[in-house]
């Protein structure tokens, strides 16, 4: 169970890359950085000169999946592949929806392609970044389809509203604790 | 490898980073966040990650800068600034 955009939102958020895309806070809109805390209703995202405290709710993140990134995690090509091969049986759809929530259910589908296939995509197109006021659903598919630097990148958009739980609890698929 | 287990792995590396960042507050943070994870999924910490953070103040230890070790008749010493001594055995 590596950092999958499919096990995203149960997994670890310090230390990946993030960016805001749309948020109810147009202030917000376009503040990346690194996750350094996060709390039960907020991310803060050190941008390199401050660290700004965003709101989960009401915004939606995108975040950059390494695939052998900086901390020295190795995710190896064959167990990813896996991954994904073994999400897409019938459940698959499922999966997807739950972790892009506010994109349709075949919208999802064709993300998860594009993640499988992002080192094709990787020099197809160079520099491309969505537009920052731009509205979420199109920002969401450039990000997800195109990988920009790194041929290894795969860019996820998560609805914050998924991400709201106490930070140590979001790995419990139940959400509740398995003594009560 | 559980997703637990990894955010666990995941966040020694932080705390080491953030510690060597001079973060100090922050490792702790990511130590207890550890910490946390581990106790709620049952999981048994890693041996590295026990022997580098501090069981009283929750610091990621660094010999040298807040952690003393000292090589002791049969076993390690290492201790903490915050006055903590952990000893573990030679094998």
């Amino acid at each position: 169970m590596s950092l999958t955009p499919e096990t995203l939102t149960r997994h670890e958020l310090n230390g990946l890359s993030a960016r805001v895309v749309d948020a109810d806070n147009p202030d917000l809109v376009g503040v990346a950085g690194r996750v350094v805390v996060e709390t039960q209703q907020t991310l803060h995202l050190d941008d390199g000169t401050r660290v700004r405290q965003v709101p989960k709710r009401g915004t939606a993140f995108e975040f950059e999946l390494v695939d052998d990134d900086a901390l020295g995690f190795e995710h190896g090509a064959d167990t990813r592949s896996a991954s994904e091969t073994a999400g897409d049986g019938p459940g698959a759809a499922t999966e997807a929806d739950r972790v892009d929530a506010p994109t349709a259910t075949d919208e999802a589908a064709e993300r998860r392609k594009a993640s499988g296939s992002v080192s094709k995509r990787g020099s197809e197109t160079p520099g491309v970044r969505p537009g920052q006021s731009g509205s979420t659903h199109e920002g969401s598919r450039d990000a997800d389809s195109a990988s920009r630097d790194r041929q290894d990148t795969v860019y996820v958009t998560v609805d914050g509203v998924t991400l709201l739980s106490r930070p140590a609890h979001r790995t419990e698929t139940t959400g509740d604790s398995r003594w009560r | 490898m559980s997703i637990a287990a990894e955010r666990i792995d995941r966040l020694h590396t932080l705390a080491r980073a953030a510690a060597a960042a001079g973060e100090e507050e922050r490792a702790r943070e990511y130590v207890r966040l550890a910490r946390r994870i581990a106790e709620r999924n049952r999981l048994r910490l890693p041996d590295e990650f026990k022997r580098f953070t501090c069981a009283r103040c929750d610091a990621y230890l660094r010999p040298g800068v807040n952690a003393r070790v000292r090589t002791r008749d049969g076993h390690v010493a290492i201790s903490c600034d915050c006055g903590e001594i952990a000893r573990y055995p030679y094998d």
